[in-house]
């Protein structure tokens, strides 16, 4: 008789302890997915024989085949790039250069160039938009510093055409969003991203809270 | 790197004169009551609590990170507000700030080696720091310490008072 089993967030499902125990599966085990005539299938996969040991070319060969294996392996396992993220990094370079831009000019910065800054802000927060399951923090720090952006802009805007030098509301500026493009840099190294959301109580000095990071992870240190 | 003398202590402001996009920028490392303290973003202080000492506190500049960064034995990261309603500016710098100290704790992001380091007297050169650069621990929005949490006695004088004061 088939066993009923529910698919729970993102697709996870449970295999009944009898089938798993007939068929040898244990956790860390791979099966091979497939789609047969409209039902899946799963299929162990054999454990992975013990290399046998060659001589000579041959054993050079399998060496440079293993490290490539092991390369693309890493690959695979690393920060997945979504088009979303890159579309991320190409908007956020796009911003930098417009700010450069505009910033290398002063308070000689033409209006156009600063126009055209305020269009990339408008592109990388339609991205933003798109950008699935964002974690919150993360998510407020990224649109908070966007948004800095946009009004350090739209300020520089308004001096340029009063007379006044943008150039310090342009600086800022982009000091901001080459800090977004770090913080692209360290998720991009595997870091999670936090927003002062993921802080939390962890006491009280003088009747006043203190925060501290959610997460204290510290193999190292 | 200008030094400034404060009562009894000594501020040492480490200045970019020509920086692509922060130009004229001082930021100021001192010693607080036996606490090393050095001022983020303007209007954030931070206490090096647990630095690492060889023969003197080892710090250094990380890129992006306009700010004094002290070698730690540990980078737990603790926060305390004066004024909860920070500028959008501020909220940001601080976030950003957090995720370095995050990914020194994760271990993604690494300093240079402590070994490489050589005092930096030889960069000490005469000069005046505008007013509106000078450090003032007594005037901060958000605290920082890195390292363990001092108890609350132990906190600099300068600190406490202003804890005291904050809303």
């Amino acid at each position: 008789m088939a066993s009923i089993v529910r698919v729970r967030r993102r697709g996870t499902v449970t295999l009944p302890k009898a089938l798993r125990d007939q068929l040898g599966i244990r956790e860390g085990s791979r099966l091979a997915v497939e789609v047969k005539d409209g039902a899946i299938v799963l299929k162990p996969l054999k454990a992975r024989e013990p290399p046998t040991v060659k001589l000579g070319p041959e054993l050079v060969e399998d060496l440079l085949s293993a490290g490539r294996e092991a390369e693309e392996e890493k690959l695979r396992a690393g920060i997945p790039q979504s088009p979303a993220r890159e579309a991320e990094k190409a908007g956020l370079d796009k911003l930098v250069e417009a700010l450069e831009k505009a910033y290398s000019r002063g308070g000689g910065s033409g209006v156009n160039e600063l126009l055209e800054a305020l269009k990339a802000v408008s592109e990388l927060e339609k991205v933003y938009g798109f950008v699935e399951a964002r974690r919150a923090g993360e998510g407020s720090l990224k649109a908070g510093g966007l948004l800095v952006i946009r009004e350090y802009v739209k300020e520089a805007l308004y001096r340029r055409l009063t007379g006044g030098d943008p150039s310090s509301l342009l600086g800022e500026a982009l000091s901001v969003a080459k800090a977004l493009r770090e913080l692209e840099a360290l998720a991009d190294k595997g870091a999670e991203i936090i927003g002062l959301e993921d802080l939390e109580v962890v006491g009280y000095v003088e009747g006043k809270p203190v925060y501290s990071l959610k997460r204290r992870n510290s193999p190292d240190k | 790197m200008i030094i400034e003398k404060q009562d009894s202590r000594e501020v040492h402001y480490f200045y970019w004169k020509t920086d692509l996009y922060k130009p004229f920028d001082y930021e100021p490392v001192t010693e607080l009551e036996g606490v090393l303290c050095t001022r983020f973003h303007w209007r954030g202080l931070v206490l090096w609590t647990d630095p690492v000492v060889k023969g003197k506190p080892l710090m250094t500049f990380a890129l992006g990170v306009h700010t004094p960064l002290v070698y730690s034995k540990s980078w737990l990261v603790y926060v305390m507000y004066c004024l909860r309603d920070l500028t959008p500016l501020e909220k940001f710098w601080l976030g950003f700030y957090l995720n370095i100290f995050n990914a020194l704790l994760q271990g993604v992001l690494k300093l240079p080696k402590e070994g490489e380091f050589h005092g930096y007297m030889d960069r000490a050169v005469q000069g005046e720091v505008p007013e509106r650069y000078k450090l003032k621990p007594s005037e901060w929005a958000f605290l920082l310490v890195v390292g363990s949490f001092p108890h609350p006695e132990k906190l600099p004088s300068e600190i406490a008072k202003r804890l005291r004061e904050c809303t």
